[in-house]
């Protein structure tokens, strides 16, 4: 009967599951981008912009007036008698002062009103502010909506003066001020920035052809203004406050003035007011109109309006890229990483330098793109998403190759099962010999092998062999040769030749990289004795029981096997007395080594089997084998293991 | 493990340091390949800074061994120490390549 489906099917679906929430977390992340997320943040990044941005060069002619600490102490308490004011209009006027403006609330009256309206009127250039109500929460995403005044002018100063404005601004959560409105509107009027009136005054823009295309605020078809969607503008602060424009004191200016009617040399240049757009503010310690800035926590707010004016007419902004600008550099960004995560798996530590490195450029590259051309880019949203997808394919990367690595333990443990099967039944008795093995790899799977065969006439074969290099690979051709062994063992009964036809056939098979040493014995029963020959394999041991000795047997002639064809093999043959044992073993037990990096070697072998010349032969593998326990202490077996021992009883 | 590579007389001599082992042998291998695909036909190993040789390694110098043969060049071992000659002996590799106790003498013989 078929299956409703296929397995392949199924695997393809699980894979479109995979690449399809993949496809709906990046539009997700994406979307979320044109909402523009952790403003908080960016604002920040903003400040740190702003900080670390050389002082933009300012129009010389915008000067700052200031009502300071010395000008309260002098002149009195704020707020100070507006006949004061009038006599600064009238000096700046004599000094030719182009534009004058005064940062001060005129809600209620005075009695110096007709005074002050009289030098307006005569000045002809003042200009003066006034608050709207606009709400909690403006913002710049949106257009700003008047519901009256919450400050507004007197009418008959309104009347004097050559232009009004608003002054309100937007404070950010962190109640910093970046964005001023430049256009508030309520039901009859709209209302520009007070900045914006006298710039596009300055240059002789009438004010009321203004359209907008959502980006840029286009007056009069010629100046053009980056706003935000709401209309707003990012102030283009130029420099921390007094080191941009030029300052001067409120009294410090009157005073130089009596002192030139009066005939003397004023200490400030006069002559520097000729042309001069004014910016009256105050400054005064304790006053309310000190706020915080991206260039500086405690900035007077008159300065606003001098920056503003300022970028207007230098057109100098800095602005915001847009929210789509801004997601396709996050999507170049993700890919960037995705790409070289995806290529580097295996490296994790290398992708985690590289997605620094990939932070790093990108910062710089907003710290640049914002001293070059006042752009900001959001930083971020962008670099939240770089890591969390560095985070997000380590770990899956990382679950893989662990998913892997248990599949190929698995497979390994099963081939080390199969390996075993290759490997002889444990014997203790066999044609009158007592008999101990013991076999230990170094990987899951070795290239040790050995085996025995039971021929005809009483006699046992014994076959040991060691298979160069470790692993999967050594196992297989153990498997391989172990087979051969088998099939060619009934038909050659003489050591020599069956190393010889072993040899041969290995051969045929043409591999090479890899040869086998190995050592074949048939010990015949019923003469006791021993015929041997090695094919390039470690010595074999003869224990003497009645000489008490230990003699290595090692016939003349015999390479290892897959090295040479044809090759010679020789053969020795030795009478097995009484108790005598035969040692075979391969060099992993030789060569193992201690923390030193000491090998145990032939000799502490051979001395171990003199110590033992009484106990037979399992208690001989023992000793020998906590031997060499206790000699590698705690480094790994590198080499795989095998001993073998024979003792006529 | 470290190779380095020199030329004397037409001879191609490869200096070993280190161990060669399971772990180094591929190394070993991908030099002796890239000997045998420039055509080299006499090359002599100096052995002198080995500290030690496993069967992985012995099977390297053999594979070269076979394929220099089927290209009918030479292969020589110089300057083995007594514990990585002895390694030779046991296994019998002796016979197989000719080694010589210096590079004038193998020189002499190539």
């Amino acid at each position: 009967m078929p299956l409703p489906f296929s397995l392949s099917s199924l695997s393809v679906r699980r894979r479109l599951v995979r690449w399809a929430s993949l496809g709906i977390l990046l539009t997700a992340v994406l979307a979320l981008a044109l909402f523009q997320p952790f403003d908080y943040q960016e604002n920040t990044s903003l400040d740190l912009r702003f900080r670390w941005r050389a002082l933009q060069p300012v129009n010389k002619h915008i000067i700052v007036i200031e009502v300071d600490d010395p000008t309260l102490k002098e002149l009195g308490y704020w707020p100070l008698p507006r006949d004061f004011h009038a006599s600064l209009v009238d000096v700046l006027t004599q000094l030719g002062a182009k534009q004058i403006f005064f940062d001060f609330i005129f809600t209620d009256s005075s009695p110096d009103d007709a005074v002050f309206a009289q030098s307006l009127t005569q000045s002809g250039r003042v200009y003066l502010p006034y608050v709207l109500a606009v709400g909690e929460g403006i913002s710049p995403k949106r257009l700003v909506y008047s519901t009256g005044y919450v400050a507004g002018l007197r009418d008959e100063l309104r009347q004097s003066a050559k232009g009004t404005g608003h002054i309100n601004s937007i404070r950010d959560i962190d109640g910093k001020t970046r964005w001023v409105p430049l256009l508030i509107r309520d039901k009859v009027n709209t209302h520009p920035q007070v900045a914006l009136k006298m710039a596009t005054d300055y240059l002789g823009l009438p004010l009321e052809d203004v359209r907008t295309d959502g980006q840029m605020l286009v007056i009069d078809g010629k100046l053009r203004i980056p706003v935000s969607k709401g209309e707003s503008l990012l102030v283009n602060f130029a420099g921390p406050w007094g080191k941009t424009f030029r300052h001067y004191s409120y009294v410090e200016v009157l005073k130089a003035f009596r002192d030139y009617t009066q005939g003397k040399r004023p200490p400030i240049n006069l002559k520097g007011f000729k042309n001069a757009v004014c910016f009256i503010g105050l400054t005064a310690t304790g006053t309310t109109d000190i706020q915080p800035v991206p260039v500086q926590n405690d900035y007077p707010l008159v300065g606003l309006h001098a920056n503003i004016f300022n970028s207007i007419i230098q057109n100098d902004y800095v602005f915001r890229i847009d929210a789509k600008t801004n997601s396709l550099v996050i999507l170049v960004l993700l890919v960037l990483v995705s790409v070289v995560a995806w290529r580097w798996k295996e490296n994790p530590f290398g992708t985690l330098v590289f997605t620094g490195g990939v932070i790093g450029v990108f910062f710089t590259v907003c710290i640049l793109v914002f001293n070059l051309g006042g752009l900001w880019v959001d930083f971020f949203y962008p670099v939240r998403l770089v890591l969390l997808t560095y985070a997000t394919l380590t770990i899956m990367f990382f679950i893989q190759a662990n998913k892997r690595r248990e599949l190929v333990e698995k497979e390994l443990s099963i081939a080390k099962n199969i390996q075993e099967s290759f490997l002889p039944d444990p014997v203790e008795h066999v044609a009158g010999l007592q008999v101990a093995t013991e076999m230990s790899t170094a990987k899951e799977v070795g290239g040790d092998l050995y085996d025995f065969a039971r021929l005809e006439e009483g006699r046992l074969g014994v076959f040991i062999g060691d298979v160069s290099g470790k692993g999967v690979g050594a196992a297989l051709v153990m498997a391989k040769t172990i087979t051969m062994f088998r099939l060619l063992a009934e038909a050659q009964t003489s050591p020599a030749q069956l190393l010889a036809s072993l040899n041969r056939e290995m051969h045929k098979h043409k591999q090479r990289v890899i040869f086998v040493t190995a050592t074949y014995l048939v010990y015949e029963a019923a003469a006791q004795t021993v015929s041997l020959s090695s094919a390039g394999h470690s010595p074999t041991l003869w224990v003497r029981a009645q000489a008490n000795t230990v003699e290595r047997i090692s016939p003349k002639d015999g390479m290892p096997l897959n090295v040479f064809l044809p090759s010679v093999y020789s053969e020795e043959k030795i009478h097995l007395g009484t108790n005598d044992k035969i040692v075979l073993y391969t060099d992993g037990v030789t060569e193992a080594r201690n923390e030193k990096g000491e090998e145990f070697g032939s000799e502490r072998l051979e001395d171990i089997l003199r110590a033992t010349i009484l106990l037979d032969a399992k208690a001989t593998l023992q000793t020998i084998l906590s031997a060499l326990g206790e000699f590698s202490g705690f480094v790994p077996q590198h080499d795989d293991c095998t001993l073998i021992i024979l003792q006529r009883i | 493990m470290q190779i380095k590579l020199g030329e004397t007389k037409g001879v191609t001599i490869v200096t070993i340091e280190g161990e060669i082992n399971l772990e180094s042998s591929p190394q070993l291998r991908k030099a002796f390949d890239d000997l045998l695909k420039k055509g080299t036909q006499k090359i002599m190993l100096d052995f002198q800074k080995i500290s030690y040789i496993d069967s992985s390694g012995l099977a390297t110098c053999v594979e070269l061994f076979q394929r220099l043969q089927d290209k009918s060049g030479k292969l020589c071992l110089v300057q083995l120490p007594v514990k990585v000659r002895n390694v030779f002996e046991v296994t019998r590799l002796d016979k197989l390549f000719p080694i010589y106790n210096s590079q004038e003498e193998a020189f002499v013989n190539f």
